[in-house]
């Protein structure tokens, strides 16, 4: 398989991420914090070390701060719904993936809360102006992606931070596509909660995710339950992080995520990028020589993740992505769960067809993607 | 010689206890609640030899969260 779908999913894992997810279950098999015979306060030991490691991958103090969740909606979720107020409102871009949009419509959907949506330009100046201009008086935070799934566009995070931090509101980043990509630290950047999943580009496995929040950020919960700690206490427990880790934890997703991060720190991911990057700068400048390929964008690598989403011309995209797949070549079609992105870029009608790739992807798996695409416009045209 | 304690509110602050106590000369180990001499059912505590003054401000200054300190008579 030529595997080039890892936006949504980086694969393979690397070899130490699959070999924790083997023993794990057998050395690591206790609920950690629940007791305290050796393999619980062993295991409890191992995600702490997790903790740890991401907490200094992000620019994080201290380690509480980092809470484990299942996923980057799951943290997401958290994250929105636990900093919207009654009579609250929302500034997002227009850009967002559905793990955002969703949510914020569910709020509004209560009749008691709402949101605005900011334009996303190429001068980064320009959208920073246009989130400024969204931010009313009752606006309880901004939440944006830090880089586009659809079309890998990155947006001035560093710069909505200062503007946030001007406004004393909380800003929420989704950083499914930019963490393990993008140097990403919250202090700098002013972030209050970032949210990520551990299954993309963190190399982790399905069924991780992080939410990550700067010391002064303490959303409400929506979710509460047993957490190993206070267990006399009704109440949900206050301190980080059991009082956003409700039931037992992904524990051998988990310690196998921390194996990723291992990976990351070991290969650096300033590396990782730039080897992803040629890769996508290569396809983008094969198909822009053609006429058969529809591209959306100019791809400058410091202005973009390495997405490229293209179409061959009168072609639906799920359609394309199908043929593709009968050769064994992984792609996604149709509309990667943002309408709000498709819409910006004018591909409501066909979506498009996604290529992404890893640290693992060579230029031979371009090349395949490249002689099949244009075999399939050459069919087209008989 | 006496043990003394200091009593966190999860796993996580006892690990963190349990290594600022041990990265500044401690022997500290972490343990389960056992009895009120400790603390209260389903939490740990970190346990060491030494001043417990000096391990509480040391907490103090990395920021470490813990909710009581004392002296364990009983060997645990």
């Amino acid at each position: 398989m030529i595997y080039l779908d890892n936006s949504a999913t980086t694969y393979p894992k690397p070899v130490a991420v699959r070999e924790m997810l083997r023993v794990g279950p057998v050395v690591y098999g206790a609920n950690p914090g629940r007791g305290g015979y050796p393999m619980s306060n062993s295991t409890a030991l191992e995600i702490y070390k997790v903790r740890s490691k991401i907490a200094e991958f992000f620019g994080a103090e201290s380690e509480e701060q980092v809470v484990f969740t299942f996923n980057c909606t799951h943290a997401l979720n958290l994250a929105i719904k636990g900093l919207a107020k009654k009579g609250g409102h929302a500034v997002t871009s227009c850009l967002e993936h559905n793990s955002v949009m969703r949510p914020l419509y569910k709020l509004r959907e209560s009749g008691d809360f709402d949101f605005d949506i900011a334009t996303v330009f190429s001068d980064d100046d320009k959208t920073v102006a246009s989130f400024e201009s969204k931010i009313k008086s009752n606006t309880d935070f901004i939440v944006c992606t830090y880089a586009s799934n659809v079309f890998g566009d990155i947006l001035p995070v560093e710069k909505i931070g200062h503007l946030a931090k001007r406004y004393n509101i909380p800003l929420i980043v989704d950083a499914a596509q930019a963490a393990g990509i993008i140097d990403i630290d919250i202090t700098r950047d002013n972030i209050s909660c970032l949210c990520m999943p551990g299954h993309k580009g963190l190399y982790g496995p399905v069924g991780t995710g992080v939410m990550l929040l700067s010391q002064n950020c303490f959303p409400d919960t929506i979710i509460e339950g047993g957490t190993g700690s206070e267990s006399k206490n009704l109440s949900q427990p206050e301190f980080l992080p059991d009082r956003f880790e409700s039931g037992t934890l992904n524990t051998y997703g988990i310690l196998a995520l921390g194996k990723g991060i291992d990976f990351l720190k070991k290969n650096k991911i300033d590396n990782i990028r730039e080897h992803e990057n040629e890769l996508i700068y290569y396809l983008y400048k094969q198909f822009l020589n053609s006429d058969d390929v529809i591209l959306y964008n100019e791809f400058f690598s410091e202005k973009f993740v390495p997405i490229l989403s293209f179409n061959v011309i009168n072609m639906q995209s799920e359609l394309t992505a199908s043929i593709l797949a009968k050769e064994n070549i992984a792609v996604r079609g149709g509309f990667h769960c943002n309408p709000m992105a498709h819409k910006y870029y004018r591909t409501s009608h066909s979506g498009t067809v996604r290529a992404s790739v890893s640290a693992f992807n060579k230029k031979s798996d371009i090349n395949f993607l490249i002689n099949f695409v244009n075999k399939i416009a050459k069919i087209k045209k008989v | 010689m006496d043990k003394a304690f200091v009593k966190v509110k999860s796993v996580t602050h006892a690990i963190k206890a349990k290594d600022v106590l041990n990265s500044n000369g401690y022997n500290a180990k972490v343990v389960r609640n056992t009895d009120n001499s400790v603390g209260e059912s389903c939490g740990y505590s970190v346990v060491f030899d030494g001043d417990i003054m000096r391990a509480e401000g040391i907490l103090r200054d990395y920021h470490v969260k813990f909710s009581s300190s004392g002296k364990i008579r009983n060997k645990l």
